[in-house]
């Protein structure tokens, strides 16, 4: 009841949110590093390639790339990078290591790396979602490559959803 | 339906509208006109389902009309004014960023939005303090209708004034596409469609306005209005009190 509350709530003041940013997550992972790949809806993909691939080659150079890094990508560390890790029920700061950008047909692609050296061997969950709900991220199975055995489920966030894959 | 199922259901019906529209604007090159026509209906139904979702000043337009009781006309004439307006602003940030400042209005967008979004969160706290002096002042009146209702465009403003981030990425990627055209009439019928979700939510508030219990109770009625004046007020202060952070997307 409390949940459905607080979506009615939401629901009815928030400004802004209800997505429209679609972003499709692929993860590739292992017990040292995670990878995770951001595709964006065409729409918002031609406003970011506008403003960030500046020659418009389809090719991101590293100051093209920093560019992005800064304007866009450092601000996102409010939100988590979307990508809420959990190591021992403990949220831990994500701090991405690297971070590419490329272009697929007509779509914007983000790839950035986080090391899990730190974390090795103790109980780890991830979670994609965004708060505000501006974004809504897509995550399936068929997106995800590791040998670690996971469990991916939806998560029941009351005004937004996401996903959370947890490792047993 | 659970919670997180209708966010999930409005991040889909979002999603399928935004994708459906970007494939006819490709589709558009091909010389026929269907695509276009597509695209119009597209918009309309993705306004629908956009000002669905949470903002567009569905709050404030129940609580006013929860404070002063309207004609169904204007309940209408509200809802459609403010996706309008909200419309409106948007494309002059579209506009403005393409042709006057050469970047993507989503980059203008992230300047303009946090402060207009404070701004107008301080004046509907002054529309709340206001309607709530009137409604004080006429708590003698026990029935509609309740004095002349030219605030309805106050809201109006206040409600529409903060751009339509919907608007404003649909609009971009068509002018990005070389359909500026299509793209300004794509984005009027999406102001249809939200201007069609506003007004529901204004007549679910009316409703309740002009239900038996309220109308026959005259006290009941002024609690409700007072209520409706004080949601405002409140609505104001929640507004100042989480201003929305600059965005990327």
């Amino acid at each position: 009841m409390l949940k459905i509350c607080v979506c009615l709530l939401f629901y009815a003041c928030s400004a802004l949110a209800h997505p429209h940013t679609f972003i499709t997550v692929s993860l590739e992972l292992n017990e040292t590093e995670l990878k995770v790949r951001w595709l964006f809806d065409e729409m918002t993909s031609q406003s970011l390639l506008e403003d960030f691939d500046t020659d418009r080659n389809g090719i991101f150079s590293p100051k093209e790339t920093e560019a992005f890094k800064k304007e866009v990508f450092n601000d996102l560390k409010q939100f988590s990078f979307f990508t809420h890790l959990k190591v021992a029920n403990k949220s831990v700061p994500l701090k991405p290591t690297q971070l590419f950008l490329w272009r697929e047909n007509n779509a914007f692609g983000v790839e950035f790396h986080v090391d899990l050296k730190p974390y090795v061997h103790q109980k780890k969950s991830i979670g994609f979602w965004d708060e505000s709900f501006l974004c809504a991220l897509s995550l399936e199975k068929e997106q995800i490559r590791t040998s670690l055995p996971y469990t991916l489920k939806e998560v029941d966030n009351a005004y937004y959803y996401g996903y959370l894959l947890e490792f047993l | 339906m659970m919670p997180s199922t209708l966010a999930n259901t409005f991040a889909q019906a979002n999603h399928y509208f935004n994708t459906a529209i970007a494939e006819h604007f490709h589709a558009i090159d091909s010389g026929h006109v269907q695509p276009a026509l597509w695209i119009l209906l597209l918009a309309f139904g993705y306004g629908v389902v956009h000002a669905l979702g949470p903002g567009h000043g569905k709050a404030l337009v129940a609580g006013y009309l929860l404070a002063n009781p309207s004609k169904r006309s204007h309940v209408f004439q509200i809802g459609f004014l403010i996706a309008l307006v909200h419309t409106l602003s948007a494309l002059v940030v579209t506009l403005c960023a393409a042709y006057l400042m050469n970047i993507s209005a989503n980059r203008l967008f992230r300047d303009v939005n946090p402060p207009l979004f404070q701004i107008s969160g301080g004046l509907i706290v002054l529309l709340g303090c206001w309607l709530v002096y009137n409604v004080f002042k006429e708590r003698r009146i026990v029935n509609e209708p309740v004095g002349a209702q030219t605030s309805r465009f106050g809201v109006v403003m206040l409600a529409g004034v903060v751009p339509c981030p919907g608007v404003i990425t649909l609009s971009f990627f068509a002018i990005t596409l070389g359909h500026m055209g299509i793209g300004m009439v794509a984005a009027f019928f999406m102001s249809l469609g939200m201007g069609l979700s506003i007004s529901l939510a204004g007549l679910l508030a009316q409703s309740v306005q002009a239900s038996k219990v309220i109308v026959t109770q005259p006290k009941w009625f002024w609690a409700i209005r007072f209520f409706g004046a004080v949601c405002v007020v409140l609505l104001g202060l929640w507004f100042l009190s989480h201003p929305i952070p600059q965005r990327a997307f």
